[in-house]
């Protein structure tokens, strides 16, 4: 019997929640073909089958355009390019010269061509020019295929409603697979300009990028949910979770409709106590998703992805710069914009990193650690960011660090910004002082001294998935121990109560913008704790909006009162629940977050 | 007939597969031989992959050079293509 439940993580590059039987796709390395050495009279035999392959596949792509002629979506440009690339006389002459001078076989000359492009690709920093690499790759496979006789365009051929998971997929296969509705697209590696993504999106397939581990616990024909609002991953989920999420994404779409053209509303209570609902964003072009779903501004700008696809680049400045200035100039102002430094190690290491691996990351040198320990890296990315908002001054700019442990971590942190805007200032960039500079409360020891901080920081952001994990030593990635892995945890509350207590007695801007956020039951605790403001991603903000109109603030500040004294997270939620009632059953919110 | 111009790239993402392929269906319709010519390498215009192999990105500064008939067309043609950013 397969082990229940297991998540996995990746970043979700297209939402939308789908359950499916897992289909496994295997990169170019799982095709069977011969690698052999051939004698002088046989290479006009391999360069005419090498010819003879390259118009095959050609016209293979040439079928894929015609299927999708007249459709709006055409991402065919992509495929005529790759067509062009497959006749290309530069790429058909080195692969005629290797196959003379090696005496081998047209396969064999297919495999050390791409080994010598990618040596040269490899080599170049540049994220665009280095992921074209990838389209060489597609092209390559399909020869391949081809070559050793199997139909390209067939190979692919998924049950119907498979979530697919691969290493990657080319577009080409993403289009086949778009058009034979398959249900959802997991794959191993990530990239926000790949054009499988593009893709992805145009057909409207949810999609989760840059799951490392998929093919470690995932087997042909499982059974999966695809969660690409939140980028989760659940295999193998029982019955409970099966009924919940499918409920969910059926119902979902049509009330999504609703709830969207109602979005634009301020966040209030139903007795009109303002409540500002924020977006979580990854990529600068969310924004207008963000917009579109009524976030009342940015909560938290995460800039770890930008690391991950640029790898060797991450002390650029320029790539900073560019980035944020995409980010704020979208932004039509008003409500926050909220730029979190990098945080990285842990979970989230970059694909390939230069930084040594640590026996136990979690508690290592992560975060802002790393920040401080590589002041040139942390650097580019905060030059970068004061540069962009030196472009859009009207914007309510705040600059935070994550994983803030004490007061003179923070101070040194603040320190670096404050000679990067110096710097600046000296280079000749006009950059008005008037944004802020804030602290990630996710150490436990943070929100006990968050009353300290408060004398420092210019607002606060609780980051509650680190808090819990921390808090109460539990991976929720560890199925073993994923289930004591709870937001409702009377310690977790009481740390969160003393900060938001500090927090507003200071007159320091408080917000949450963890998993917690999305969560009914746990985000009216901190109503009623007195949290005013929350961050969460997108596609949940109408649903949280919505919600909230439907409570009074005095009721749940009395729940909360009773709940703060239950011992156990499982009481809490009892009795919220018992209390709420329809009103917890009617809300969409809570079928889109629970586990 | 020789004709010679440099240019920049100014398009976000350099010389990838879009703007090559771009580059190529223009180069395609001049008869005049074209070179394109980066750090010391040099590509045939005429080839997709050629320009990708150039590695070009955003700022780096390329000599088109043609020779042929249409050379002084052909030149002009590709550093408009260029210096419109390949109309991304």
């Amino acid at each position: 019997m397969s082990i229940r439940n297991v998540y996995l993580f990746g970043q979700g590059v297209v939402p939308g929640i789908v359950i499916g039987r897992a289909h496994l796709i295997q990169g170019a390395n799982q095709y069977a073909w011969t690698q052999r050495h051939i004698p002088p009279e046989e290479c006009a035999i391999e360069i005419d089958r090498l010819h003879q392959a390259v118009e095959t596949s050609w016209q293979q792509l040439e079928d894929i355009k015609e299927q999708l002629a007249g459709d709006s979506k055409d991402p065919g440009h992509i495929l005529e390019a790759h067509q062009m690339m497959l006749r290309d006389q530069d790429l058909q002459s080195s692969f005629e010269k290797i196959i003379v001078s090696e005496r081998i076989n047209a396969e064999w000359a297919v495999l050390r061509t791409l080994g010598a492009w990618e040596e040269r690709f490899l080599r170049i920093e540049n994220e665009y020019i280095r992921e074209r690499f990838s389209d060489l790759r597609f092209i390559c496979t399909r020869l391949l295929r081809t070559l050793s006789g199997q139909s390209a365009n067939e190979v692919i051929a998924p049950p119907p409603d498979a979530v697919i998971i691969a290493t990657e997929l080319s577009p080409a296969d993403t289009i086949l697979l778009g058009r034979n509705a398959v249900a959802g697209l997991i794959t191993v590696r990530g990239g926000k300009t790949s054009h499988t993504v593009i893709i992805a999106k145009a057909f409207e397939i949810p999609t989760v990028v840059g799951v490392s581990r998929a093919f470690e616990h995932v087997g042909e024909g499982d059974l999966v949910v695809l969660n690409g609002h939140k980028g989760e991953i659940i295999v193998n989920p029982d019955a409970k979770l099966v009924s919940v999420y499918r409920t969910q994404s059926h119902r979902m779409i049509a009330k999504d409709q609703a709830l969207l053209e109602k979005c634009h509303l301020p966040g209030e209570t139903a007795d009109g106590t303002p409540v500002r609902v924020l977006a979580n964003l990854d990529f600068a072009d969310e924004i207008v998703k963000a917009k579109g779903h009524g976030a009342e501004g940015i909560g938290l700008y995460r800039t770890e992805f930008l690391f991950m696809v640029h790898e060797k680049d991450i002390a650029d400045e320029q790539v900073h710069f560019q980035d944020v200035k995409e980010l704020l100039e979208r932004w039509p102002g008003g409500g926050p914009v909220t730029l979190r430094t990098f945080d990285l190690g842990g979970d989230k290491f970059p694909l390939t990193s230069q930084l040594a691996r640590e026996a136990n990351p979690a508690l290592g040198q992560r975060s802002l650690r790393l920040a401080l320990a590589h002041p040139h890296i942390f650097k580019a990315q905060l030059r970068g960011f004061l540069r962009a908002y030196s472009l859009f001054p009207h914007i309510d700019l705040r600059i935070m660090f994550p994983l803030v442990c004490s007061v003179r971590e923070f101070q040194t942190a603040r320190e670096i910004l404050c000679e990067c805007y110096r710097e600046l200032s000296i280079e000749g960039h006009e950059i008005p002082d008037t944004f802020k500079i804030g602290a990630m409360l996710e150490l436990p020891a943070a929100l006990l001294i968050a009353d300290m901080l408060s004398r420092e920081c210019q607002f606060f952001s609780i980051g509650s998935n680190d808090l819990i994990q921390y808090s109460l030593a539990v991976d929720r990635g560890n199925e073993k121990v994923a289930h004591m892995y709870r937001g409702l945890h009377p310690g977790i509350l009481r740390m969160i109560h003393h900060a938001i207590r500090a927090a507003n007695d200071a007159g320091v801007d408080i917000s949450l913008c963890g998993d917690l956020a999305t969560e009914p039951i746990p985000a009216l605790i901190m109503l009623g704790l007195g949290l005013r403001s929350f961050s969460m991603p997108p596609v949940f903000i109408p649903y949280a909006k919505d919600f909230l109109r439907t409570v009074q603030l005095a009721e749940i500040e009395e729940l909360t009162t009773h709940a703060m004294t239950l011992p156990c997270a499982d009481d809490i939620e009892a009795f919220m629940r018992a209390s709420l009632g329809n009103r917890l059953q009617d809300t969409f919110w809570s079928e889109i977050s629970e586990k | 007939m020789r004709h010679e111009i440099e240019v920049e790239l100014i398009n976000e993402q350099g010389m990838h597969t879009r703007p090559a392929k771009l580059f190529v269906e223009t180069a395609v319709k001049f008869t005049a031989e074209i070179e394109v010519s980066y750090d010391g390498l040099s590509a045939n215009g005429k080839s997709i992959m050629g320009l990708l192999g150039l590695l070009a990105y955003r700022g780096c500064r390329l000599v088109i050079s043609a020779n042929g008939d249409d050379a002084k067309l052909a030149v002009e043609a590709l550093a408009g293509l260029v210096n419109s950013g390949f109309n991304e």
